[in-house]
């Protein structure tokens, strides 16, 4: 409810009574549910045929499947397979006049008509209500481990980005690639000392026993193991982040995108500010920043001209006074957008003003 | 058009705006040849502005205009169905640049697939998208059709591996999408679209590390049956083959007749399966796969030992489609795609649809994503056969919905399926995606009569096609494979 910019809202659409699985098909590794089902309780119930939906949105026990879709959250599982927009195949959603509308379809491989799946993927609500779903899932992993390496702290933001993205480079098919600072809190991770970089492996126990030493290596760093419940706490830590970390003592949640040495740099200097953690393959950072350091974080946006970022989380009304997209988009893609907008929602009911045109 | 080559022609250079019959012709079709119809001037700008500028003068004369790379789609996707201005990309074919740290490699959209390829692999990285015809397609083309290939099973589809794309719009303007864009994924819905919402001029896409070990291995079974049940196991048991390809026994007569890629003749199928990655992974994947096939009826199991073994087996499977050029002189490819769990039943179905309409039907696919390929061999110039092809066409379609799959699984919808459309959708479905297009192309100017069914306006006929309902027949070229 709170992504993007404030929306005006006389009456709101409670989905979670739209809850369930509608069919799961075992052996093509699908499953068709109700939006309102969330990701935790899908992920129970797929457990006991070990497979997996591959989404990671913070706190997946209040996180539903429309909504994790309409936000288009990635989660922090490497790219690309694992983003709501590899995974969902089909849905159905209300558009704003009530017509029920089908898209995609229940195969992995589907080029029939326009891609209205992906336009719904991150629309945070503003082209109709998902109702249901059809998803991709996996074969639950054999194992996992992570592979975590000390970034050396004497570093400046150039050769930061250059040796992340060589030491991430010496890993072969990595589940996920995260990029961590100091002072995040996050379980596992001693607090002192500089970023740190967390490789996941997981699948086969062969493929999740990887540790490639060129990390090391290329890190300069020591590497440590991360295996068992302190493995999945970190990673639930990393998940959670966005909901557990913004909004405390007002800070602000941002997202942030950009090609990965860009984005890195960028990482790099807003944790002067506070916590950022960066996925480079996913081209995202999400930082959190106490709300009086915004116009310096602003600056170190300002420093990569590839780099924008969206402020996704704000305490009380800070989102009424201050823009929320940096920088906002061209008016090329604001006016192709709110043509799409005005296509599917001729009279701007769905969500009014919470996407930028 | 007189007046748009007097206007171009000074931009563009003499020839870069063609009128004569002689030179528009070869623009009539692209690789479904059941479509044709000739442009009446072809365009080709060699930068982003030329093509804008060539935009801007056909939207100022109501002229239509259809983006073109190589012409290899097979659903007409490059056809000019409304006649108009042809823009072809082909000179628009370098790769800008790669960065080896970020993965990435800038590229005019007339690049040749394989070109992407070959311009990364100094640095150990390619671009995963492979379709049939990855030496002759363009980029430009991959990403209007969001096209597949056997290793798309794993890597996924070419709207995985784009980044950012720079869009010359109706109006001639321009427009850079990009996967880093807030808001909507634009990016998504462009990718795919069959050249309506614009035309991509340049492209950032990703490039992948090449595996440190491939292995590849031929499964010959009794039938497809149990050759189908091997590739779902495989998949449920959390294995991960890069590709899972299947031959059917008449598939592999033509196979061995015409190129001899070594498949053992007496086989009912055989199953040509990919891995890679790192060496124990590799290892124990390979374990996996040994046992499943073993316990599903695999007859044996060949492993290429080295590159020109490789090489042979999945030469036997690329030029399949061209070996069929030897035994008839039409080709209908058909792209519907089924759960893979549904391919035994589709498989099965397939045939008695053949023996039904008493066609030579031959089957390879892509069995990891149960994307069908049914090959009707037949002659064009038999009315008869004709008939029964487009009859079988249009039961097979039905079939792919029927069992809970779709009617294009890389090839595109284009002229070829548009009005099988409703098969799969109702008419609020169509109504909505519609509403998009025309959002964009809002005159209707760019690349007409593809992807949805044609409507008929008020006192505005029905467009009617050269062999309407004529399924995809394309031309059997050597070397061409799907």
């Amino acid at each position: 409810m709170e992504l993007g910019a404030p929306a005006r809202a006389d009456r709101v659409i409670d989905l979670g009574g739209l809850s369930g699985v509608i069919e799961h098909h075992v052996t093509d590794l699908t499953v068709e549910a109700w939006a309102g089902t969330t990701v935790g309780a899908l992920n129970r119930e797929l457990a006991p045929q070990r497979q997996l939906l591959a989404l990671d949105p913070p706190l997946p026990d209040r996180a539903t499947l429309g909504g994790v879709i309409a936000a288009g959250d990635p989660g922090f599982r490497a790219v690309p397979g694992s983003r709501p927009r590899d995974l969902l195949l089909g849905l159905s959603a209300v558009l704003a006049d009530g017509t029920r509308i089908r898209s995609g379809g229940r195969v992995v491989k589907n080029v029939t008509g326009y891609e209205l799946t992906k336009l719904f993927t991150g629309s945070l609500g503003t082209l109709g209500a998902i109702t249901r779903v059809t998803l991709r899932l996996r074969a639950l992993p054999e194992a996992s481990r992570t592979v975590v390496a000390d970034l050396p702290v004497s570093d400046s933001a150039h050769p930061f980005a250059d040796r992340v993205l060589a030491a991430a480079a010496a890993a072969p098919g990595p589940a996920a690639v995260a990029v961590v600072p100091p002072g995040t809190g996050l379980p596992g991770l001693p607090e002192d000392g500089g970023f740190r970089l967390a490789i996941r492996f997981e699948g086969l126990r062969e493929e999740a026993a990887m540790s490639p030493d060129g990390v090391a290596t290329a890190a300069g760093g020591v590497t440590e193991i991360l295996g068992g419940p302190e493995e999945e706490q970190f990673w639930a830590g990393v998940r959670d982040f966005p909901a557990v970390a913004p909004g405390r003592d007002g800070t602000l949640g941002l997202a942030v995108h950009g090609p990965p040495k860009a984005l890195l740099r960028t990482a790099w200097r807003l944790a002067a500010l506070g916590p950022p953690l960066a996925f480079p393959d996913q081209r995202r950072a999400i930082a959190s920043i106490p709300a009086e350091e915004f116009e310096a974080a602003l600056g170190a946006l300002r420093e990569e001209p590839d780099v924008s970022a969206v402020v996704e989380t704000a305490p009380g009304d800070w989102k009424r006074n201050h823009p929320v997209f940096h920088p906002p988009p061209s008016a090329a893609v604001a006016a192709l957008s709110g043509r799409i907008k005005a296509a599917l929602d001729p009279d701007g009911i769905l969500a009014p003003g919470r996407l930028p045109f | 058009m007189e007046a748009l080559a007097a206007e171009l022609r000074p931009l563009l250079g003499k020839h870069g705006f063609l009128l004569r019959p002689e030179h528009t012709l070869p623009y009539e079709c692209d690789g479904s040849t059941a479509y044709r119809s000739a442009p009446q001037a072809v365009a080709l700008p060699r930068s982003t502005a030329e093509v804008a500028l060539v935009v801007r003068a056909c939207a100022a004369a109501g002229v239509p205009f259809t983006a073109r790379g190589a012409g290899t789609g097979l659903s007409g996707g490059a056809t000019p169905i409304e006649g108009g201005v042809v823009i072809s990309l082909a000179g628009m074919n370098r790769v800008l640049g790669i960065d080896p740290g970020e993965r990435t490699a800038r590229c005019q959209t007339g690049v040749v697939n394989l070109e992407i390829s070959r311009a990364a692999a100094p640095f150990g990285l390619f671009f995963a998208p492979d379709p049939s015809s990855q030496s002759a397609c363009t980029l430009g083309g991959n990403i209007a059709e969001n096209s597949g290939g056997p290793h798309c099973f794993k890597l996924g589809a070419t709207t995985s591996h784009i980044l950012q794309v720079t869009v010359v719009l109706d109006d001639g303007e321009t427009v850079v999408l990009s996967e880093d864009d807030a808001g909507y994924d634009l990016l998504g819905l462009f990718v795919g679209s069959e050249g309506t919402l614009g035309i991509a001029t340049e492209a950032t896409v990703r490039l992948l590390p090449v595996p440190e070990t491939v292995e590849t291995l031929l499964a010959p079974f009794a039938g497809l049956v149990p050759a189908c049940e091997a590739v779902s196991r495989i998949v449920a048991a959390g294995t991960v083959p890069v590709a899972m390809e299947m031959l059917d026994a008449a598939t592999i007569e033509v196979v061995e007749a015409g190129i001899g890629a070594g498949y053992p003749k007496d086989a009912g199928a055989v199953l040509l399966l990919e891995l890679d990655g790192a060496k124990p992974a590799v290892a124990r994947q390979r374990a996996d796969v040994d046992r499943i096939l073993g316990e599903c009826g695999a007859l044996e199991i060949r492993v290429a030992r080295d590159a020109a073994e490789r090489e042979l087996l999945w030469r036997g499977r690329k030029f399949a489609f061209g070996a069929m050029g030897r035994i008839s002189t039409d080709l209908y490819v058909q792209d519907g795609v089924v759960p893979r769990s549904a391919l035994p039943e589709a498989i099965a179905e397939v045939e008695r649809i053949g023996k039904r309409h008493d066609l030579r039907v031959a089957n390879v696919f892509h069995a990891g994503d149960g994307n069908l390929h049914p090959c009707i061999s037949y002659d064009g110039r038999d009315e008869d056969e004709k008939a029964r092809v487009m009859a079988a066409s249009h039961e097979l379609l039905s079939l792919c919905v029927r069992l809970g799959g779709v009617l294009s699984g890389e090839h595109g919808v284009g002229i070829e399926k548009r009005d099988s459309l409703d098969l799969l959708f109702g008419e609020d479905d169509l109504e909505a995606m519609r509403r998009i297009r025309d959002a964009w192309n809002r005159r209707g100017l760019l690349n007409p009569g593809k992807i949805l069914p044609v409507r008929a306006g008020c006192g505005e006929p029905r467009a009617a096609l050269p062999e309407r309902g004529m399924p995809g027949r394309v031309a059997a070229i050597p070397g061409a494979w799907i």
